[in-house]
């Protein structure tokens, strides 16, 4: 991401340019949504927790060390929130995923897949949006996630047969 | 799908994904070609594969609207280059006057009182420090989590806060071949007691004490609470306080790394303290693995400035037979003088070897840092060396910094004559400037 943000952005917003930091939001945004999107699983959530994470990197820009790193910077403040919101959840998760469970099939393929998506484990998950949406690059995913090349491709291979089967799953429940 | 079809679903899922060979790729869709089950898997897939682009798409479609949203918060906020937490956002979050329904009105709330109550964490932490100054005497525990016995330590500081008096125990798991050891430090003076060897080592040279010493040092509480205000300070960690409403619980301080540290495991700490004292009862140490906070460490802090018996500081309880080796009431090993390493780990060998041919055990002992005589004479006694035939070149150990020098003994042992090939160790004695001991080799102990 930072090929396409100068380090002289990150400088501005560090000098209080509200002005760059649209810039960098603008940049960033779609990245630490997959990756909330990965860890959380639904797209409200995901959605707030970017909010959050973006306005706490206003907050603290000020504080970053290495312009350079701001987008692993960023990505480690989501990842926070995503935890925490997840800890907080942890019982009101389990009644959702009940729910899920015992209600009947929405219509709309979106409905399906989403419900799919978010019964996914996190570790697949995870690697699965990054993957959507950063144009289906393993490799890219790899680094972000620090695995292997290999080890990225097994996970996303995993990842889609698991929501195969998730989906087919509700499909025989019909 | 026969048995061949079902080493094809991984291909065929890569295949779909896109991240399969040109090579590979062909293979599968000639196998395609012939395969219904296979065929109709894979369409399945591909199918599947168009919907999560469109969700993706759909998506993107409505990025622009998100991220207007927090371009208008960012508008709304009050941004300062000097706040370094939004600790307030949770405080506030908490209060049910605060409970809103939208983010931009929580933003501005925030953006008010930001000032104001981002003193909280810090205030609490600069309470915790000073209390932890005022402790002159504590007891800890420390849990790994893989392991159900803790280490234990009881301490006495000095009244500039610097560590006084000691005792640690180390259980077993820790170093399994020695099993279980007691370290006391007192009057500058630390004894090792190592059970399984029976083994009590005696020195006065802080830098063998160092290391318990700094193990202590780090579980002192108000290292870790002085750490983590500066860590605050610097913007490296955000703090989350939580103070129940049951006046008899504790207040949870959880701190938590904004930075990807590679080389720093532990991500978070989670203080708990007690509200009448602001002294630090239990402080967990986590990692962060695959999005999910693991937890490594807990330290448990007891009986804060209760008065420690001075029996605790001592070894009292000593077998009669344990091997005492002090290098406190004596010389121990040989001089180096002007003698580089090298020479000076041949001299010492060379001594050592010769203490035994003449049977000076005690000679023999001191120069192995100091163990007895007739433990010596145990180990040995039942040899009889003859000559030396050579003693090799050292070799430096990187990372214990001892010289390993080989050997060759003619010696007779059970009525036979035979070469004796060996390594010896041996390094600067600690304690004892300018002087080399014997650690190792031969017959250990």
């Amino acid at each position: 991401m930072n090929d396409r943000i100068d380090n002289s952005v990150i400088s501005a917003c560090q000098n209080g340019d509200k002005a760059a930091y649209a810039i960098v939001v603008k940049a960033c945004y779609k990245g630490v949504f997959a990756l909330c999107l990965g860890i959380l699983g639904n797209t409200h959530d995901a959605e707030d927790t970017v909010q959050e994470a973006m306005l706490k990197g206003l907050l603290r820009i000020s504080k970053l060390r290495k312009p350079y790193r701001f987008e692993p910077w960023i990505h480690q403040i989501a990842r926070n929130l995503c935890i925490d919101r997840l800890r907080r959840q942890q019982r009101r998760k389990a009644a959702i995923e009940k729910e899920a469970r015992q209600s009947t099939p929405k219509a709309g393929d979106h409905d399906d897949l989403e419900q799919a998506i978010r019964k996914l484990p996190q570790e697949l998950r995870l690697p699965l949006m990054m993957f959507y949406f950063d144009g289906k690059n393993a490799k890219t995913i790899a680094e972000k996630l620090n695995i292997s090349h290999s080890g990225a491709c097994r996970k996303i291979r995993t990842a889609r047969q698991r929501l195969h089967e998730l989906l087919t799953e509700r499909t025989r429940d019909e | 799908m026969n048995s061949d079809c079902d080493n094809m679903k991984d291909h065929i899922a890569d295949l779909v994904t896109g991240i399969l060979s040109q090579a590979q790729a062909r293979d599968v869709e000639q196998h395609l070609k012939d395969c219904p089950a296979c065929r109709q898997y894979a369409q399945a897939l591909r199918s599947e594969d168009a919907m999560l682009t469109g969700f993706v798409s759909g998506m993107d479609a409505d990025m622009p609207t998100r991220q207007e949203r927090i371009l208008q918060a960012i508008d709304n906020s009050n941004q300062s280059g000097k706040t370094t937490s939004l600790s307030a956002w949770r405080i506030i979050m908490k209060s049910p006057i605060t409970k809103l329904s939208t983010a931009a009105a929580i933003i501005v709330v925030v953006a008010l009182s930001l000032t104001v109550v981002n003193q909280t964490a810090t205030d609490l932490l600069a309470e915790t420090l000073k209390a932890s100054h005022s402790v002159r005497s504590l007891h800890i525990k420390n849990f790994l989590a893989s392991q159900a016995e803790p280490i234990e330590s009881w301490v006495e500081f000095h009244p500039n806060g610097t560590l006084k008096n000691m005792r640690f125990h180390k259980p077993a798991w820790v170093t399994p071949s020695d099993g279980e050891s007691v370290i006391v430090w007192k009057d500058n003076i630390m004894q090792l007691w190592i059970k399984k060897k029976n083994l009590l080592s005696i020195v006065s040279d802080k830098e063998i004490a160092q290391q318990a010493l700094t193990a202590i040092e780090q579980l002192d509480p108000k290292v870790s609470v002085e750490s983590l205000e500066q860590e605050l300070q610097q913007g490296n960690v955000e703090v989350d306080i939580d103070e129940p409403s049951n006046k008899a619980e504790p207040i949870i301080v959880t701190a938590t790394s904004t930075e990807q540290l590679d080389e720093s495991p532990l991500h978070r700490m989670v203080l708990s303290i007690d509200r009448a004292t602001k002294l630090v009862n239990v402080m967990k140490l986590y990692s962060l693995k695959d999005g999910e906070y693991h937890l490594e460490v807990t330290v448990e802090y007891y009986e804060y400035n209760e008065p420690v018996d001075e029996q605790m500081f001592t070894l009292t309880d000593l077998p009669d037979d344990v091997i005492r080796m002090d290098q406190t009431a004596q010389e121990i090993g040989v001089p180096q003088g002007d003698l580089t390493n090298e020479e000076t780990a041949i001299e010492v060998t060379r001594q050592f070897l010769e203490a035994l041919i003449a049977k000076d055990y005690a000679e023999a002992g001191r120069i192995f840092g100091a163990v007895p005589a007739e433990r010596i004479q145990k180990t040995y006694g039942s040899i009889r060396f003859i000559r030396i035939i050579e003693i090799g070149q050292p070799k430096k150990k990187l990372l214990t910094g001892e010289y390993r020098t080989p050997c060759k003994v003619e010696i007779e042992r059970d009525g036979q004559t035979i070469i004796w090939e060996k390594d010896s160790y041996a390094r600067p004695a600690h304690g004892q400037p300018n002087r080399w001991e014997l650690t190792g080799g031969f017959i250990g102990f």
